[in-house]
């Protein structure tokens, strides 16, 4: 097993931290600090209430303790609220040099490739989204792609309504706690009948020390539309846990269908399990009639990884997926999976889930399946597999399906693998080096899930996917 | 426990059970058994066959953690030793009869099979009024091979826990439980596999109808290398009953090479029953083979419409149909004699 | 005289219509052979026939031995004599075969008011018509289809319909998955049930298999109605110009 052991302690690449001038809230969480960060983003009333209603509520709730995880009791006082770069930003000429420079280096550079891949980009740094590229190109076919705040600004109907309606603001702690600080985020509207030009895709960074990321992003994507959405995520190399907990609505009208893709790659911690970033997240859609949403992540980072991208199929014929490919290694514990709850007649689901755990790494799938008593005929097919690769790494599969309709057929299917000696050697024999051998049975693995990425994102999963594992063979 | 010994059972065997046991066959027909019975959890059995020991051992409080018409009943659980010291030539039949109604009763058997013994053992609990039972049953196997089969002649006002902990240490224990109507039935399993080359299977057949609720909560820890663990269930639901199955298996730091499956299966007849299914599992060995499925569905239409081109009732491809559906358990019971009793009863 | 009347018939599967306005006689002894391309609806006139539930009868009537046809429940259909081999059996895994065979013989039986027959009875009727077709009495110890190969199971259908001994035997693509032999076989055993008095409906998309089981009445269904009706000439003339003529 020594072949395998010592494969992953390759280092974590978008480990740096870029020195700009911020303005940061001090540490601590009260009534005030929300009225402060409402203040500086300059609110309407009926948000600065929704935030204060959220903060109330949770102040009675408590910190959720039922998943397969275990982390130092995270101090709510000891973080900032809000952070953002001094310099006030007009247009991305006036972005500063060294935060356009960090998305260079993260390979995210916000002028001319992107222009080449038909991306548009929103970028959020700590607390704010510095820069959205393609603002007046898309807004010519009516879409809107702009950060929470200047939707606040400037579509206040549009958020007013969907705000919440499909998280509640009380929906659990994390997302009760995002509701009363959230800062910045994405906001996207899709008119009727239209196919959004270009890929949308919002970049975070967290950069700032004990700051905690609360970013919202809210999806609408009205009748017979469709979007794909992809979101990428890291932070700097720092020794103390940062909490993000971000909450994501996505609203898909009839005969409209969203695609969500997320890159998760938060800094993972050390192999000591020291630092790294606790993710909390709470993703949810909901689907009208023939409406479809698709969930595909890859979440190689963060020390914990907590989230649930769920689909509500309320309308008749909706249609909710699920791709994930989760991989903790080092310390990392990830606690994932998915709801698919079943309401209207004739909907369908899919969940494919692939774990894999090296090192020291715990990888839980946890997913709810539920069929509603009215939710004729209706569909779902799981497969959740695990490959672990290590002796001290562990994998947990808790798949709770409950049905309440005889016409409603259900499928589960799960396997653990690992990779064997006996696997590597036979691939090295034919001539291949361990890495690569190592690189190629993940890659097999994982294939299901990668091939929903589009296209750039999928290039950048894989080779996530082999760093991370990188060090786990020697 | 001697008011229990003195009270005249033959009127409630012969009168009173016997509907239940499905007309003109009584248990007893089935010769080839070697009979024990057992009233209210008292066993009358003096020692009469000399490959089994059985032993009196303490008299505990136990108090019921599961309510019956709303009350938590305190017991004294009588415990007995049941040793199969030699290897029976026969089957083993427990007849576990259950008097009163609205009363809770509870029994508590330590059964023990080593040294290389290969014992079937069928358990039937018979009672028809309404009242709560509750079946501590402890296995202990060592180098041994027990085939443990189960079928319940309750009706559906009586409420049945049964409580399995299963030790395994070189050896093989299965088990196949056929569970039909109760109001409220569980069985709760917890087996450890201590030793390396030590396996369980534990199979079950649910058949609930009108508002019966059934559970199989059945947790599996691999200890050691080279174990294996295989639970399968299979669900027959009408009415508004709601059946759950909440399988765990462990499988432990040290138990390389060790393989683990949990099969649910439902077939629900009726649009207002349920199945909640949780089949987990907890890997923290890589080298291991572990996995899990569960179907729910309907009776196949195209499968129906075949049989029914062949001249059958609906009526009686339903029945043909959920047979085979039950067919891969009850083969699972190695032995001949029982198997006929469940294909004749169940 | 007659067996089957088919009279105006219209119907729908899903939603779409299918067959529209078909008619066809079949009198006792006759072998017909309805061809057509590929969704056409000849299955689906096989479906209506014995009951399907995916078949939704809009207008038109059947009627078989002078009974209304679609009144039926498919099981009555087939008590009275209506027998489909499919074009694809069904698997039925845990229903063992030789219990199967014996449970419909005697339920026809018991619907003809016709004492059971006995296993030993049963049973030398299945090994008479095993060793004769050169059947493998293993497929009787197996599930029904089971796991079957394509020629197994259309051996399989022959097997039920020789000792069901139908009326009217409706073929569905007998021919497909199977190969010169096996086809052969399959002809010569449908031969066997050809008294003057039974009926056969051959549902193809090939020739070939008239080559095995001659027809008298040749049809040539297309859009959800019969098109051409004729002798085997026709068979001939669509060797030559395929469908698309029609």
């Amino acid at each position: 097993m020594d072949l395998l052991d010592k494969h992953i302690s390759a280092g974590y690449k978008l480990g740096f931290t870029t020195d700009v001038e911020s303005e940061t809230l001090p540490a601590g969480l009260n009534i005030e600090v929300i009225k402060k960060i409402s203040e500086l983003k300059k609110e309407p009333p009926w948000l600065l209430d929704f935030r204060i209603k959220s903060y109330n509520k949770w102040v009675s709730q408590v910190e959720p303790n039922w998943a397969n995880i275990e982390h130092q009791k995270i101090d709510y006082q000891n973080i900032s609220y809000f952070s953002k770069p001094k310099k006030k930003i007009a247009s991305l000429d006036e972005v500063d040099e060294s935060i356009l420079k960090t998305y260079e280096r993260l390979g995210i550079p916000l002028e001319e490739q992107k222009i080449l891949a038909g991306v548009a980009v929103d970028a959020v740094f700590d607390s704010v989204s510095v820069v959205t590229t393609f603002h007046e190109h898309l807004k010519e076919k009516g879409v809107i792609f702009c950060s929470i705040s200047e939707a606040a600004q400037n579509y206040p109907e549009l958020l007013k309504k969907y705000l919440g309606s499909v998280v509640p603001y009380a929906d659990n702690f994390f997302a009760t706690l995002n509701s009363a600080v959230f800062t910045d985020g994405t906001f996207v509207y899709i008119p009727k009948n239209t196919r959004c030009p270009m890929e949308l895709s919002t970049y975070f960074r967290i950069n700032a020390q004990n700051t905690g990321q609360f970013e919202r992003t809210l999806i609408i994507a009205d009748e017979g539309s469709y979007v794909s959405y992809n979101e990428g995520c890291s932070a700097p190399v720092r020794d103390e846990n940062q909490l993000h907990a971000a909450v994501v609505e996505l609203i898909a009208h009839k005969d409209a269908h969203i695609k969500y893709s997320t890159i998760q790659n938060w800094y993972p911690g050390d192999e000591n399990g020291k630092g790294g970033i606790f993710n909390f997240v709470t993703k949810r859609g909901i689907c009208h009639e023939n409406a479809k949403i698709s969930w595909t992540q890859v979440e190689t980072g963060s020390a914990i990884t907590w989230k649930y991208p769920s689909c509500i199929l309320k309308g008749d014929n909706s249609v909710g997926e699920f791709y994930s490919v989760a991989l903790t290694s080092l310390m990392q514990q990830a606690d994932t999976g998915t709801k698919m709850i079943h309401i209207g007649k004739n909907t369908k689901s899919t969940i494919i889930s692939k774990g894999i755990s090296g090192l020291k790494g715990k990888n839980s799938y946890r997913g709810l399946v539920q069929f509603n008593s009215k939710a004729d005929n209706s569909r779902n097919f799981s497969q959740c597999d695990s490959l672990l690769i290590g002796d001290e790494c562990s994998a947990h599969t808790f798949p709770y399906i409950d049905t309440k309709n005889n016409s409603s057929v259900v499928e589960h299917e799960a396997t653990t693998s690992k990779i064997s000696d006996e696997q590597l050697f036979y691939i090295r024999q034919r001539g291949i080096n361990p890495e690569d051998a190592v690189s190629m049975i993940v890659n097999g693995f994982c294939k299901e899930v990668l091939n929903e990425l589009p296209m750039e994102f999928a290039v950048e999963a894989r080779e996530l996917l082999n760093l991370s594992l990188e060090g786990s063979v020697g | 426990m001697d008011e229990f010994k003195n009270f005249d059972y033959s009127d409630v065997i012969n009168k009173k059970y016997k509907f239940l046991l499905g007309g003109d066959l009584d248990v007893d027909d089935y010769k080839d058994f070697y009979n024990i019975n057992v009233f209210n959890g008292v066993p009358d059995y003096n020692n009469e066959y000399d490959f089994l020991k059985l032993e009196y051992v303490d008299d505990i409080p136990f108090t019921s953690l599961i309510p019956l018409n709303d009350e938590f009943y305190n017991l004294r659980l009588m415990q007995y030793n049941f040793e199969i010291i030699l290897q029976p030539d026969k089957p083993i039949v427990i007849k576990n009869y259950y008097t009163g109604s609205g009363v809770a009763i509870a029994s508590d058997f330590n059964i023990q099979c080593k040294n290389n013994i290969k014992a079937d053992l069928l358990e039937l609990n018979i009672s028809s009024a309404d009242k709560l039972i509750v079946n501590n049953r402890n296995f202990s196997i060592e180098e041994s091979f027990l085939n443990y089969s189960r079928m319940d002649f309750i009706d559906n006002e009586t409420s049945i826990f049964n409580n399995y902990n299963v030790s395994v240490g070189v050896g093989k224990f299965e088990s196949v439980l056929t569970d039909k109507q109760g109001k409220v039935s569980i069985n709760f399993w917890d087996i450890n596999l201590n030793k390396p080359d030590s396996t369980a299977e534990v199979s079950g057949i649910v058949e609930l109808n009108s508002a019966d609720r059934h559970g199989n909560v059945c947790k599996i820890n691999h200890l050691k290398n080279e174990t294996g663990s295989k639970q399968e269930f299979r669900h027959i639901l009408n009415g508004t009953s709601y059946a759950m199955y909440d399988g765990d298996s462990h499988i432990a730091v040290g138990a390389q090479d060790s393989s683990s499956s949990q099969i649910s299966k439902a077939i629900m007849l009726s649009n207002n029953s349920r199945i909640l299914n949780k089949p987990r599992l907890n890997i923290h060995n890589s080298n291991v083979k572990a996995t899990h499925g569960a179907t729910v569905g309907k009776l196949n239409n195209d499968d129906i419409f075949y049989m029914k081109q062949r001249g059958l009732s609906t009526k009686l491809v339903e029945e043909i149909l959920l047979e085979a559906f039950k067919k891969d358990i009850l083969d699972r019971i190695h032995n001949q004699e029982i198997r006929s009793f469940f294909h004749d009863k169940g | 005289m007659e067996l089957l009347n088919i009279n105006n018939l219209k119907v729908e599967v899903e939603d779409k219509k299918i067959i529209d306005g078909l008619n066809l006689n079949i009198k006792r002894g006759e072998v017909h052979a309805l061809m057509g391309q590929n969704g056409c609806g000849k299955s689906t006139l096989a479906k209506t026939i014995t009951g399907h539930f995916s078949v939704k009868v809009l207008g038109g009537e059947i009627t078989y031995r002078n009974k209304d046809l679609l009144q039926m429940e498919p099981e009555e259909r087939a008590n009275r004599g209506i027998f489909m081999s499919f074009q694809s059996p069904r698997e039925i895994p845990g229903v063992n075969n030789l219990y199967f065979l014996k449970t419909i013989i005697n339920v026809k039986r018991e619907f003809e008011g016709k004492d059971d027959l006995s296993s030993v009875e049963i049973m030398k009727k299945i090994k008479d018509l095993t060793s004769d077709l050169q059947i493998n009495n293993d497929i009787l110890k197996r599930y029904v289809n089971d796991g079957f190969s394509g020629g197994e199971k259309k051996t399989n259908e022959l097997l039920q319909m020789l000792l069901l001994e139908p009326d009217l035997i409706i073929l569905d693509e007998i021919d497909s998955g199977l190969d010169i032999d096996a086809l052969k076989k399959v002809g010569e055993g449908v031969n066997k049930l050809l008294d003057g008095k039974r009926s056969i409906l051959i549902i193809t998309h090939y020739k070939r298999v008239l080559d095995y089981i001659k027809p008298n009445f040749v049809h040539i269904m297309s859009g959800g109605k019969i098109v051409e009706s004729g002798g085997i000439e026709i068979v001939d003339r669509l060797e030559e110009s395929g469908y698309g003529r029609i």
